[in-house]
């Protein structure tokens, strides 16, 4: 448990915001990977490292990984479809890494 | 029902021709006969079709297999094998190819329009599990509209909050992420604005896990977030 302690103003701003996103964003977590990567992908993908943020969906897996390639086409054929929103695939060390921009709704 | 487009990949052309009558009475659309894997290849480019019904001994050096394979790399459509071979070995090559059945000849015409559907039915549900939750992104457009400002000013040391406007930043559940423009003079001095603030307010709890690389343009920060137990 992360206590809160006699630290500067940032540390309580950013904890209190971040346990604030967190719980925000783990509520939704389930619903956001299926309808943005789909249960599909993540079943073939195997290794993977998949996380949810409030503007980005980002999904690595390593280089080596052999289905990689085609899964990720698929994932960005299928979410181009839906949402036509932006992808951004790129290499980081030995992996090979998708970024996914939320799609926006209007209020 | 039916006007699926299908494409028949057989080099008996009798026994294609007899195939694409059958489709048709059926009320599919044949988009055309290849009689080896490079043919199909080229009509599917020409003129994609819903479903690939592909023989799997070709006059070809690329067998229906081989073939199959190939299609599958390139795009998402589904294949049924029609063959009059059934032993172990091909099957196994047949099967990491992933196809939607395999059918061996002699067939009967119901077995075979059944096949086609149960394929064009499963490829459909599978293009379909992308769900598009309206009511979820809306929430989290309207979350990040109004928390949006307050993360960057808790993020940033005060310093560098007059040039984070070149700052792209997002809160994952697992991670921090920081980005900036890599060809602007303010960059690195954002970068190390952003990793001082983080050493001194965020080490001792964040486990110190800062991985920075190069995307495109753009210049990155990860920060790992520690797993906080409620």
């Amino acid at each position: 448990m992360r206590e809160k302690g006699s630290g500067n103003k940032n540390e309580f701003d950013f904890e209190d915001i971040d346990k604030e996103v967190t719980k925000f964003l783990k509520d939704k977590e389930k619903n956001i990977k299926e309808s943005i990567i789909g249960k599909r992908a993540m079943e073939e993908l195997g290794d993977f490292t998949l996380d949810v943020g409030i503007k980005k969906t980002y999904l690595c897996t390593e280089r080596e990984n052999k289905k990689a390639y085609s899964i990720f086409t698929k994932v960005i054929e299928l979410f181009i479809q839906v949402y036509g929103g932006t992808v951004t695939i790129y290499p980081k060390g030995d992996k090979i890494c998708l970024e996914l921009i939320t799609p926006k709704r209007e209020l | 029902m039916p006007n699926e487009k299908i494409l028949i990949v057989e080099d008996e052309k009798i026994t294609a021709m007899g195939l694409k009558n059958k489709l048709e009475k059926l009320g599919y659309k044949v988009t055309g006969l290849a009689s080896s894997g490079t043919e199909a290849l080229a009509k599917i480019a020409e003129n994609p079709p819903d479903l690939v019904l592909m023989d799997i001994v070709l006059k070809d050096d690329m067998d229906g297999i081989e073939a199959a394979k190939k299609i599958r790399e390139e795009l998402d459509v589904p294949i049924i094998y029609l063959t009059a071979y059934a032993d172990d070995e091909m099957i196994k090559r047949a099967a990491l190819t992933e196809p939607y059945g395999y059918i061996l000849k002699p067939f009967k015409i119901r077995e075979l329009k059944a096949n086609i559907e149960l394929a064009l039915y499963k490829q459909r549900s599978e293009k379909e599990e992308i769900i598009d939750f309206e009511d979820i992104y809306r929430d989290v457009t309207r979350f990040l509209k109004e928390k949006e400002e307050s993360i960057k000013r808790a993020l940033i040391a005060d310093d560098a909050v007059s040039y984070s406007s070149n700052i792209t930043l997002d809160v994952g559940i697992n991670k921090i992420y920081i980005s900036t423009p890599i060809g602007e003079r303010s960059s690195y001095d954002t970068i190390h604005s952003v990793l001082r603030n983080i050493a001194l307010n965020f080490f001792d709890k964040y486990g110190g896990k800062i991985v920075v690389y190069p995307k495109g343009d753009d210049v990155c920060l990860e920060l790992t977030k520690p797993e906080i137990k409620e």
